[in-house]
């Protein structure tokens, strides 16, 4: 929920300029939730969707939110290549960006990699493209990763530690690097030298340790093996089955939170609702190339709990209000009042909004009338009288019409 | 929490219309301004559409308010937007639109604004919210457009 505006991409991030480019973004998102693919999965009738959105939408309606062709939750199937698509396609997207974009148009996101287009891009790609199976959590927790990235005394002058507050980048007058406007001055006063490289105290360890082991430049390699062995202990894909909450008692239900080590607090209904949620995460979690822990999981479904309780919360309010009519009468007295008062001190209604009224009226009227007034538009006013009795009330404001045009 | 990505989603809307939360503090409470479609009496009209979404979304559809409310067969009298789109499957207001035409998660808000701008120029009257401003649409358009123009100047305060 802290996710900032720059935080969030979408294809519009691309130049309309470069078409392409906007729809390749724009095919590499589900359509439910408007994000990149999490977890892809694929329908009978080929359409992709994240696998949390689909799932949570076939528990309402067991149908493909594109074309309404039937669909069940066990006739999912993982789609590792997209996945694998959507996740170098993520981490070559800030690069794609760089290249294409002004600087100035630039979004945070792009910024740290911003001048990496003087450097060797071709070797980076290169890189990404090996660390991208791996790496699935950059995008969704940028700030980590990145920073661990920057530790090579290289690439951190490009993006320094605390390069948190500059909002723009210019161009340098002299040299044409890319930086963040504040560091421009400096940067003059230098004479376009590289700045002096500013360390966290945890990253010049960090560097320190690299030196001390002589890994200079395959410091990429430790943090990889890191990732491939957090990976691996994850538990064979079971997934949880989905019960039929309504033939089950409120007993058997907490048996079942209890099985699964969730809370059992609050009525039936919200615990139902919690078990049926986190069913849909935890399988959906299976889907995914990193799964989350279990930790992890359930704090997400505490959260959305959390979210779910303020939103009844503030419908009950809204109800409250209706309900306390004379209560909030007696509150806002003073404000009816001068409502009633502006109304009454406005001037009388101007003719045109009689003809409307009366109009609606001679609308109401038999067919007869009405090809009365087409055929003769100014009659006199008691000779309509006389030839309808039956539909006086409209004939009547028929003559107001008249009389006001 | 979707709406967030929406809103950029949403980011380049063409200048038919505009959306985006009312404050910073409340991403469910949307402001929406529409313009009226080119040759319909709508033209030349600025509306402002509330849009309020639910915990749920996009897994149901949010609800649209025109404020003030707007004189057109499908839009209630107090400014409620009545269309397929905005309907789910379960519920049904008018028992015979076609599932195919209701909401599903795929939707966004901007086709549904689309929609209501094509709304707004050819009314649905089978599905009428507002029986008044349908039957006179029927029998007689052009007092119905005298009425819809009268307002939108009524409304800009001219």
């Amino acid at each position: 929920m802290d996710l900032t505006d720059s935080d969030i991409t979408d294809p519009t991030d691309f130049p309309a300029s470069l078409p392409s480019l906007v729809a390749l973004d724009a095919a590499l998102r589900c359509a439910v939730c408007k994000d990149f693919f999490k977890g892809p999965v694929l329908l009978t009738c080929g359409h992709t969707f994240c696998s949390f959105c689909i799932r949570e939408a076939l528990s309402e309606h067991k149908e493909c939110p594109s074309c309404r062709k039937p669909v069940s939750d066990q006739s999912l199937h993982r789609n590792t290549t997209l996945e694998e698509v959507v996740l170098a396609f993520l981490r070559a997207r800030p690069e794609i960006l760089t290249a294409v974009k002004p600087p100035e148009l630039k979004r945070k996101r792009a910024r740290s990699d911003s001048s990496a287009v003087a450097g060797p891009s071709v070797h980076r790609q290169d890189e990404d493209v090996e660390e991208a199976s791996d790496d699935e959590v950059v995008e969704y927790s940028p700030s980590e990763g990145e920073r661990q990235r920057s530790i090579s005394p290289r690439k951190s002058k490009e993006s320094t530690p605390g390069s948190a507050a500059p909002t723009s980048f210019v161009s340098c007058p002299i040299c044409i690097e890319y930086m963040p406007m504040i560091e421009l001055n400096e940067h003059l006063d230098r004479n376009c030298a590289a700045p002096r490289k500013k360390f966290k105290a945890d990253e010049g360890k960090l560097a320190w340790q690299s030196l001390l082991n002589g890994k200079g430049k395959a410091k990429e390699k430790p943090r990889l093996k890191n990732g491939t062995k957090k990976r691996s202990p994850s538990p064979p894909p079971t997934r949880m089955v989905k019960h039929n909450y309504h033939i089950m008692s409120e007993k058997d239900i907490r048996a079942l939170l209890t099985d699964a080590s969730l809370s059992t607090d609050g009525s039936k209904k919200a615990m139902v609702a919690r078990h049926s949620h986190f069913v849909t995460l935890f399988n959906a979690n299976l889907d995914t190339m990193r799964p989350k822990s279990r930790k992890e999981l359930i704090k997400e479904l505490e959260a959305w709990e959390a979210g779910k309780e303020m939103d009844d919360r503030q419908k009950k309010k809204r109800k409250e209000k209706v309900e306390d009519t004379k209560q909030y009468e007696a509150a806002n007295q003073d404000q009816f009042k001068s409502m009633i008062n502006s109304i009454k001190s406005r001037p009388k209604p101007s003719s045109s909004a009689l003809t409307t009224t009366s109009a609606k009226f001679a609308l109401t009227a038999t067919d007869e009338t009405k090809g009365f007034f087409d055929s003769s538009p100014a009659p006199s006013p008691p000779k309509n009288l006389k030839r309808d009795g039956e539909n006086e009330v409209i004939v009547l404001c028929d003559s107001s019409d008249v009389e006001a045009l | 929490m979707t709406e967030y990505k929406q809103m950029t989603a949403n980011g380049s809307p063409d200048d038919m219309f505009t959306a985006g939360p009312i404050s910073e503090s409340n991403f469910f409470e949307w402001e929406a301004l529409i313009q009226g479609p080119k040759d319909t009496p709508f033209e030349g009209g600025v509306f402002v559409a509330k849009l309020t979404f639910p915990s749920d979304y996009p897994l149901s559809p949010f609800k649209m308010k025109f404020d003030p409310p707007l004189f057109h067969p499908n839009v209630y009298p107090d400014g409620t937007v009545c269309i397929s789109i905005l309907h789910t499957p379960g519920d049904d207001p008018t028992m015979y639109e076609l599932s195919s035409e209701r909401w599903s998660p795929v939707q966004s808000i901007e086709k549904v604004i689309l929609s209501v701008v094509s709304m707004l120029a050819e009314p649905n009257l089978e599905s009428g919210a507002n029986i008044d401003c349908c039957k006179l649409y029927r029998d007689n358009k052009p007092e119905y457009e005298r009425i819809v123009r009268e307002s939108i100047l009524e409304q800009l305060g001219l």
